[in-house]
């Protein structure tokens, strides 16, 4: 166990690495920063100068080497929009995204599994019927449209929550149900059907002809099995997590990493781009870690085999 | 004496899209404490639905008991409340199936499986269970039993999962064993190991087991009365001497004759013309008469029933009354 842990965490640099080159490259090849940097009114020489700063006159993987040796000692650049280090920025707006996504991802998974386990248990009935129905209709709805909905109704007509922005607890909520709503769905029909799966597994007519009891059999027998699945999915909808905290961001003017990109990206801050896709890889390989750990402790056969 | 198990008019039905398949017809039979019982057909023939619905363990939808009585002890095991009959299962009345590559739980250790019966049942405490559960992986001739009680089924081989199976089957001593073709998916080897063992555990422990297989070999080596099903009913029901020596039912007729036997020598191996009818479309008499040779008019109008013929024999054939040799 402790070997698979080493060997999985050996690679998270080369991921690192690999995900750092991309968007380097990407972004290197789609503008020039100087440009961005100085104003319209700057000399050659000013511009020449920052060049040598940059290094953008070295050819692009001597860039990329000098940008790695100073990543390794935690430096980003400086961001051109705001003054200060890029790391620095984009750890500040760590907090909310991280509070945003939690709340997401617990009230998506906690309600999801739990909606799925009662469709799978109450199979073809009323319960079935109306969540898988739901599940079905949230799975086709946009997630920006589904925010806006949210703010016109508890916002603008209840008055019951602020429509955006940050403060307090109240403000987290709506961001948060939207994010959870744009995830949840597939976590309902998922585990509905895996569920279902494991139900017709010969070792739960084991388990009844054992005599147990029909709650024993679902939560010792049928659930633990079930879950694996759901945990792989999870760990695949990590990335679509980020990209819907984006979104969300974005639409209730939340100060997360999500909104920080994407203005960076319209600003070409190159250093901040970095730093934030670099974080945001780091706790995708992170939480994909802990889903494999997680799954392994479920299942003898990932960590004996 | 009175039956340890007897089974009255047993009828499971399942409702698929296609309509509603009549898995098991009006089953009867009687199962003695000690005896050991065989029930041989061939893939679809309502063996398995019938040892499934003496527990009621059939998946419910689809499947569903439509009547019939299973009388254990003084009760309906058909009628009984849920929590009730879950002292019988496992307890009294165990099961062993087909498959032990997944009958059991691939994420918990085989120690385990066998303590959760017997905290079940007998309420032991766990550390009592698990000094049982490894005597009991020694009775069914597990080796180093100690270490083998932590270890998961997919570290196990085929033959030591069903081992475990019957472990666990045996562990709240039960008077009834019901085996559902234990030993289909086992190599040869292993499968006479197995059986032998089962016989073993049934001489030592006087358990009753119905034996279910397709396997005449087996049947006619292991068991010592037999009931033949076709199409969800039994045809015949004999102790197992006779039923080789001189079949009474063509359907068993035309199973035994097509045993390949080694001292007599044939140009081609006997088989029985025909497929066997689908549950959804049954004929409306004997559900053996589209494949019969010796078919009458009156085979087609209602299925016949099971009639006594000779000692401790019956059969569901409409030419019994004949003299025995014309129906060869």
């Amino acid at each position: 166990m402790l070997t698979y842990i080493t060997r999985r965490l050996a690679f998270v640099p080369v991921s690192l690495l690999l995900v750092s080159f991309a968007a380097f490259v990407i972004l290197r090849i789609t503008g020039d920063p100087v440009q961005i940097y100085l104003d319209i009114n700057s000399t050659p020489e000013q511009e020449a100068l920052l060049r040598g700063q940059l290094h953008l006159d070295e050819p692009l993987p001597i860039q990329f080497a000098i940008f790695t040796w100073n990543v390794l000692h935690g430096d980003f650049g400086t961001s051109l929009q705001f003054s200060g280090p890029a790391l620095t920025l984009v750890l500040q707006r760590l907090g909310p995204t991280l509070q945003l996504v939690s709340l997401g991802l617990v009230l998506a998974v906690v309600l999801g599994v739990l909606a799925g386990i009662a469709c799978a248990i109450r199979r073809d009935r009323v319960t079935d019927f109306v969540l898988s129905s739901a599940a079905l209709a949230g799975q086709s709805m946009p997630s920006f449209w589904l925010g806006i909905l949210l703010i016109q109704f508890f916002a603008l007509r209840l008055g019951w929550l602020p429509t955006s922005g940050t403060g307090s607890v109240l403000h987290l909520i709506l961001p948060g149900i939207t994010l959870s709503l744009f995830l949840m769905p597939n976590f309902v029909l998922l585990t509905r059907t895996s569920v279902l799966e494991t139900i017709g597994e010969q070792y739960v007519v084991t388990a009844r002809s054992k005599g147990l009891s029909g709650a024993r059999v679902l939560f010792k027998h049928v659930l633990p099995n079930a879950i694996n699945p759901v945990l792989s999915f999870l760990g695949l909808q990590i990335g679509r997590l980020v990209g819907g905290s984006i979104i969300t961001e974005t639409i209730f003017a939340w100060p997360g990493i999500g909104r920080l990109m994407i203005g960076s990206i319209f600003q070409r801050d190159v250093p901040v781009v970095i730093a934030a896709v670099f974080i945001i890889s780091f706790a995708i390989i992170v939480a994909n870690l802990l889903v494999d750990i997680v799954q392994s402790l479920v299942d003898p056969r990932i960590r004996l085999g | 004496m009175a039956p340890l198990l007897s089974v009255r008019d047993l009828h499971t039905r399942f409702h698929t899209k296609r309509g509603v398949a009549t898995a098991v017809d009006h089953v009867s039979f009687d199962l003695a404490a000690g005896e050991f019982l065989g029930i041989v057909g061939e893939s679809g023939s309502g063996k398995s639905v019938t040892a499934l619905s003496l527990l009621r363990l059939i998946a419910s939808p689809p499947g569903e008991i439509v009547g019939g009585e299973v009388s254990f002890a003084g009760q309906n095991l058909l009628a009984l409340s849920e929590g009730a009959l879950r002292h019988i299962r496992g307890n009294d009345i165990a099961m062993i199936f087909q498959e032990p590559m997944t009958s059991l739980n691939p994420i918990y250790t085989v120690g385990d499986q066998i303590m959760e019966s017997l905290i079940q049942h007998l309420r032991l405490s766990r550390r009592a269970a698990r000094d049982r559960a490894i005597e009991l992986l020694d009775q069914v001739g597990i080796t180093s039993p100690a270490q083998r009680v932590q270890e998961y089924p997919h570290q196990l081989s085929g033959g030591m999962r069903q081992r475990v199976m019957i472990a666990m089957a045996i562990s709240c001593n039960p008077q009834i064993l019901i085996a559902d073709e234990p030993t289909t998916a086992l190599d040869v080897t292993i499968q006479a190991q197995i059986l032998d063992q089962l016989r073993a555990l049934q001489q030592e422990l006087g358990l009753a087991v119905i034996l279910i297989t397709h396997d005449l070999g087996v049947i006619a080596e292991f068991v010592s009365r037999v009931l033949v099903m076709y199409a969800g009913r039994v045809v015949e029901e004999s102790p197992v001497a006779p039923l080789f020596a001189q079949p009474l039912h063509p359907y068993a007729q035309g199973l035994l004759q097509s045993i390949p036997q080694i001292d007599r020598d044939m140009e081609r191996l006997e088989s029985i013309d025909g497929v066997v009818p689908s549950p959804f479309d049954m004929p409306p008499g004997c559900a053996f008469a589209p494949r019969c040779r010796q078919v009458m008019d009156a085979c087609r109008v209602a299925p016949p029933d099971l009639r006594a013929a000779g000692p401790d024999r019956r059969a569901a054939c409409l030419r019994l009354n004949e003299p025995a040799d014309t129906a060869r």
